[in-house]
């Protein structure tokens, strides 16, 4: 049994949005602080870093055609491949590296 | 030659919403299977299609949202719902921080109406699109391009997936891998020789926390340390001669 959809929505919505707006709201003054500086230029690589990680070696059958399937993407990617060429070009090194180290 | 070069200056002049909208493709695709089958899940744990769409809307960051409808199905209070959400989107304060700079004179509408886009994705998107855009008023409306992109993508599939979950019984799996792709071309597109160590660091701290502390604490805490131990190690650096501030930071 569940309780009222719209209020657990409304919790959602309100701590999410809050979490997005604050910084942008109460951040007036430029960041001077050379720490907090480095700190935030790191954030938006670290979270790509940890977005892809743990989700991306369970995506497959086993770690080892995981990483396969990364390298690939990873080389097609910094060779200037689309989205689309990317992407089934590593789902197809992952299956031609499962298909012959376990058959 | 020199019109040329005018010609060229124009066009990133010119940079405003639509460019934004057309970057936007990548997340896009990104997002559609994840939205549909975000859909197809909510319908099958007891939310109308209407209800699932009414949540991307509103709330709009997929992993809570997938967390939220397991919960809720399993008979979970609205505070418990509130927390799991704090925890799973704290990472956004740390995004939203990061995009500050970018915006030093923006005003409470373009704060309200840029709030409401940011996730994972259109913040990495973002991040590697505003560096390259000198005004501020066109750096907004790019943002708000790749965010209204995204954002109406993750609203009409959720709707559409749950359209088809109220009349097929499907059971899907697998819908991460198109998120992934985009994860790594987003990766290929920012990474350099001045960020790299700290992203290997952040993956294998990723791993490791996943390994140990059940839930999705992990993800908070490996940016918090990854990045702070990227700018501990870059303040060291910073005190040796020769050492020079990265151009795209902001």
């Amino acid at each position: 049994m569940r309780g009222n959809i719209y209020l657990y929505i409304l919790v959602m919505a309100g701590v999410t949005y809050l979490i997005r707006l604050i910084p942008l709201i109460f951040m007036r003054k430029e960041i001077r602080n050379v720490y907090l500086k480095s700190f935030l230029y790191y954030v938006p690589y670290v979270t790509l870093a940890v977005m892809t990680f743990p989700a991306i070696l369970s995506a497959t059958a086993n770690l080892w055609s995981a990483l396969a399937g990364f390298g690939t993407a990873l080389i097609l990617a910094y060779r200037g491949g689309s989205l689309f060429k990317v992407s089934i070009i590593a789902c197809l090194a992952v299956y031609i590296f499962e298909l012959m180290v376990w058959g | 030659m020199l019109r040329e070069k005018e010609k060229q200056k124009r066009v990133t002049e010119d940079k405003g919403f639509l460019y934004g909208l057309s970057q936007s493709f990548s997340i896009v695709i990104g997002y559609t299977p994840v939205a549909i089958t975000f859909g197809i899940l909510a319908t099958q744990f007891g939310l109308t299609f209407w209800e699932a769409g009414l949540m991307s809307f509103f709330v709009f960051a997929g992993a809570s949202q997938f967390i939220a409808i397991e919960m809720i199905h399993q008979g979970a209070t609205p505070l418990m719902i509130g927390v799991t959400t704090l925890i799973v989107n704290i990472r956004h304060l740390l995004m939203s921080l990061s995009v500050v700079p970018f915006f030093p004179e923006r005003t409470l509408p373009w704060s309200l109406g840029l709030a409401q886009g940011l996730t994972d994705e259109t913040f990495v998107l973002n991040t590697n699109v505003l560096k390259d855009i000198d005004r501020e008023e066109n750096r907004r409306r790019v943002m708000l391009g790749i965010n209204i992109g995204a954002f109406t993508t993750w609203v009409t599939f959720t709707i559409i997936g749950g359209l088809i979950g109220k009349w097929l019984p499907v059971q899907f799996s697998g819908f991460q891998f198109a998120l992934l792709a985009l994860f790594i071309i987003l990766t290929a597109s920012s990474l350099s020789k001045k960020n790299y160590m700290t992203y290997l660091l952040a993956a294998l701290l990723a791993v490791a926390f996943k390994l140990l502390i059940p839930g999705k604490l992990y993800l908070i805490m490996s940016v918090v340390l990854a990045a702070g131990i990227g700018a501990w190690w870059r303040g060291r650096k910073a005190h040796q001669p020769g050492f020079d501030v990265p151009k795209s930071m902001p």
